[in-house]
């Protein structure tokens, strides 16, 4: 599967926009594994407490996961995983 | 088609030019635009839709104009702090093309006021220029109902995302962001910062959207989200889906009611 980091949450993926060398059978899998490799930053920004942080949408294949089963979405080989803040100013 | 010798002048980059002609500049003469928000995003949609000759342009903004606006908000001018953003936002306009009819509205958006303010003029377009989630939720949530296409934006840093939600023509800003944060999930640009000139790149992308749905040219920003990464200068694109149980589009339009989120999520 593949996972793109988007703005500020890209900062904390060491700069990275996307990659593709990443295993695992769910989303919890896939965000835990993230959270070693890249530290505490970005654990602490995308997934404090093993949950979704507040502060960022993740979208599977352009869906939100709240429409789908949550971290506990099973991912395919060809899914896209879309990680990226929330925004609001103006 | 007519035009006066002064508009076929004022307007002629924009008459010469392929695929926008005399046709387009016609269809923004006869345009109206809603712009809720007279800030960093609001200020160059207006400039550049009244430069490009939209013929009415409502501006709904609450606020005085700060000294810390400045650095961002560019149809403000120094000498315009303590003025209310209207007034301020109408004199920019009236200088830069005395042909717009300018609309104010100096009222805070909410929940009473929402639907009158775009079916006031029976807007053509609706830019959100707003500096808060209960604002986003509750823009986007009407403009469903009245079956209003819409631009949002929002900003921070040095990064901006936008989407245009049409009708019938793709997910609306529910379906990507379903509700809004808890309070003070979400830092805003009063404590995170932000460059100004984010402002100026996302608040002109979102009167590009603007012009294009109003000459009928292009592909809109439906069924995309585009997010502007200023530091390595990227523009990237998710390409987002309709959600059947969207909380708002999924329903039929004159059914949808409006959810008062101001005292209970992030605000500006």
């Amino acid at each position: 599967m593949k996972v793109k980091f988007f703005a500020f949450i890209r900062k904390y993926a060491g700069n990275t926009k996307e990659r593709d060398d990443v295993e695992a059978h769910t989303l919890y899998e896939l965000l835990d594994k993230l959270g070693r490799e890249y530290g505490s930053t970005f654990k602490a920004k995308v997934f404090p407490d093993n949950k979704v942080s507040e502060d960022v949408i993740i979208l599977i294949n352009g869906v939100h996961i709240v429409h789908l089963d949550g971290t506990n979405t099973q991912l395919k080989e060809d899914d896209v995983v879309s990680i990226f803040p929330k925004v609001f100013g103006g | 088609m007519n035009f006066s010798n002064e508009q076929l002048e004022r307007y002629s980059r924009h008459i010469i030019l392929k695929d926008f002609g005399p046709e387009g500049q016609h269809k923004l003469l006869n345009s109206k635009v809603l712009i809720i928000g007279a800030g960093g995003l609001g200020s160059p949609a207006a400039m550049y839709l009244a430069a490009a000759g939209v013929g009415t342009i409502g501006i709904v903004d609450f606020d005085k104009v700060e000294l810390s606006n400045l650095q961002r908000q560019i149809m403000h001018f120094t000498g315009d702090v303590e003025k209310y953003k209207v007034q301020s936002a109408c004199e920019t306009i009236g200088l830069i093309n005395p042909d717009i009819n300018v609309v104010t509205y100096r009222e805070r958006v909410d929940l009473e006021n929402i639907e009158d303010l775009i079916t006031d003029r029976d807007y053509d377009f609706i830019i959100d220029g707003t500096d808060n989630f209960a604002a986003k939720f509750l823009i986007n949530d009407a403009c469903v109902k009245l079956r209003k296409p819409f631009v949002h934006a929002g900003i921070i840093r040095f990064e901006g995302q936008l989407m245009t939600y049409v009708p019938g023509k793709g997910p609306c800003y529910r379906c990507i962001f379903d509700s809004p944060p808890p309070p003070d999930a979400v830092p805003t640009c009063s404590q995170a910062g932000v460059l100004g000139v984010t402002a100026g790149v996302v608040g002109t992308l979102q009167a590009t959207e603007a012009i294009k749905y109003l000459a009928g040219i292009g592909e809109l920003l439906t069924g995309q989200l585009l997010i502007y990464e200023g530091l390595n200068m990227d523009f990237r694109k998710i390409e987002i889906v309709t959600n059947k149980s969207c909380r708002i589009c999924s329903q039929v339009p004159a059914e949808i009611e409006l959810t008062d989120y101001q005292n209970n999520c992030c605000t500006g």
